[in-house]
């Protein structure tokens, strides 16, 4: 059995077609600005040096810088930095070029309903823990954002909440499931990955299999409320990092390697700061974080995504890929939706559901 | 099997590989040449090139490198890495 077998099954063959569909999405990830009203704890953005530069506001330098971008292939935005809800004029500007994208926000200031991103809204934690790992300027404690990240996008479409799984606080998402539910929305998951540089005790490491157990039982209770697949919980609480069990393809990680494994994004995906700078070394959706923890939910989209040729050695391993794209494509394309699951957790995994 | 048929084979595939894709087949069929490069002359995406990868693999029942195909980038690249002894592939019968 192989490639050609798979498509011969009815419904692996109508997912991968519906999948194929957006084979053409091109990347690329700018900071928006370096604003932002809050310190987190593994924060990518503030780290190294890629921050310490001048905010480029100029919504016209803006306009032709995307128009450039355009040229270059590009026809999907990731819009990051810190914060980019801050700079609403530069969105605007963006979103009148490439209109198909995705927004990382912390959710404390809605972004216009104009703007037709995907809204990825991060949650670290529930109201009792969030505030102590996401602190204000200063240092104080930070805000309740959930409730704040509720209240400015209801009835929203455009909403996705991401919550960071790290070693502490793997059953406080069952307040926050239920919250975000209630209010009409969906989830999915992001494991935490730390920085190089960071001193912390956030990152999981024997917890994995906790954090693993806690998706599938998400997924089960909350059906397509939690945009997520098993396979994604396989391999994004895998003992290995996303960049040892696929080898990552981002520029980063491949000019780094001594066996770099290029595809399609390896050429293209640039991360740009905010002067509309880039750096090779930098060049990766989550620049800064230590490749050998990554399990980074950004990272395994592009990373996992791109290694169609590791999933064919059997029908569940190709099953899991679809699921993974499929899941990919929900999380991140407005208007796509997950279908039904076809990956079996527990098929070829390392532990059983 | 020869050279001849299998480069037919591999345009085949190619094609089965495009098919549900937005491409243009009938130009792109006109435009392929032996030294046309997948990406850069013909505008076939990453994806795409992956899936014509694992095409070949599944029906000729052989493992070809990323780094290889990679390399390749051609038909006539295609070809000439499916000569090599280690695929084996055109040893039987070739003309």
């Amino acid at each position: 059995m192989g490639f050609v077998d798979y498509l011969a099954v009815p419904e692996l063959e109508s997912r991968y077609a519906k999948l194929k569909k957006y084979f053409h999405l091109k990347e690329s990830a700018y900071d928006v600005t370096s604003l932002c009203q809050l310190r987190c704890e593994g924060c990518y953005y503030f780290q190294g040096d890629k921050y310490k530069v001048t905010d480029n506001t100029d919504a016209g330098a803006w306009r032709s810088f995307m128009e450039g971008e355009q040229r270059r292939g590009i026809n999907f935005v990731n819009l990051a930095g810190a914060e980019p809800a801050l700079a609403p004029h530069v969105l605007e500007a963006i979103f009148g070029v490439i209109p198909t994208g995705t927004v990382f926000t912390n959710g404390l200031k809605r972004i216009d309903r104009d703007i037709r991103y995907r809204i990825h809204i991060s949650v670290w934690g529930d109201p009792g823990h969030d505030p102590l790992y996401r602190r204000r300027l200063g240092g104080q404690a930070g805000p309740n954002c959930l409730q704040a990240q509720l209240d400015n996008y209801r009835d929203d479409d455009r909403a996705v909440f991401v919550y960071t799984f790290n070693r502490a606080n793997i059953a406080q998402v069952d307040e926050v499931l239920n919250r975000v539910t209630d209010a009409g929305h969906v989830m999915t998951f992001n494991v935490f990955s730390p920085p190089v540089s960071l001193n912390t005790a956030l990152a999981p490491g024997d917890e994995l299999e906790q954090i693993y157990r806690k998706m599938l039982w998400a997924m089960d209770r909350y059906g397509d409320r939690v945009i997520y697949s098993a396979y994604n919980a396989k391999v994004h609480t895998a003992a290995e990092s996303l960049h040892a069990a696929f080898g990552c393809p981002y520029p980063r990680a491949n000019a780094r390697s001594t066996s770099p494994r290029a595809s399609g994004i390896s050429r293209t995906f640039r991360s740009y700061r905010t002067d509309f700078s880039h750096q090779i070394e930098t060049d990766c959706c989550v620049p800064d974080t230590d490749c050998a923890q990554c399990r980074h939910y950004a990272a395994g989209s592009a990373i996992v995504s791109s290694r169609l040729q590791d999933h064919v050695d059997c029908e569940e391993s190709f099953r899991g890929w679809l699921d993974y794209v499929d899941t990919y494509l929900a999380v991140w394309v407005l208007g796509y939706r997950q279908g039904p699951r076809l990956y079996r957790a527990g098929g070829g995994s390392r532990v059983d559901a | 099997m020869s050279i001849e048929d299998t480069r037919q084979q591999l345009h085949q595939l190619l094609w089965s590989a495009l098919a549900a894709g937005d491409y243009d087949v009938p130009a792109l069929r006109s435009a392929l040449r032996d030294d046309s490069h997948l990406s850069r002359d013909l505008g076939i995406e990453s994806l795409d090139i992956i899936e014509f990868h694992v095409r070949i693999q599944s029906v000729l029942g052989l493992v070809i490198q990323d780094s290889d195909f990679e390399q390749a980038s051609t038909i006539g690249g295609i070809l000439a890495l499916l000569q090599r002894p280690a695929h084996g592939h055109l040893a039987v019968g070739e003309s």
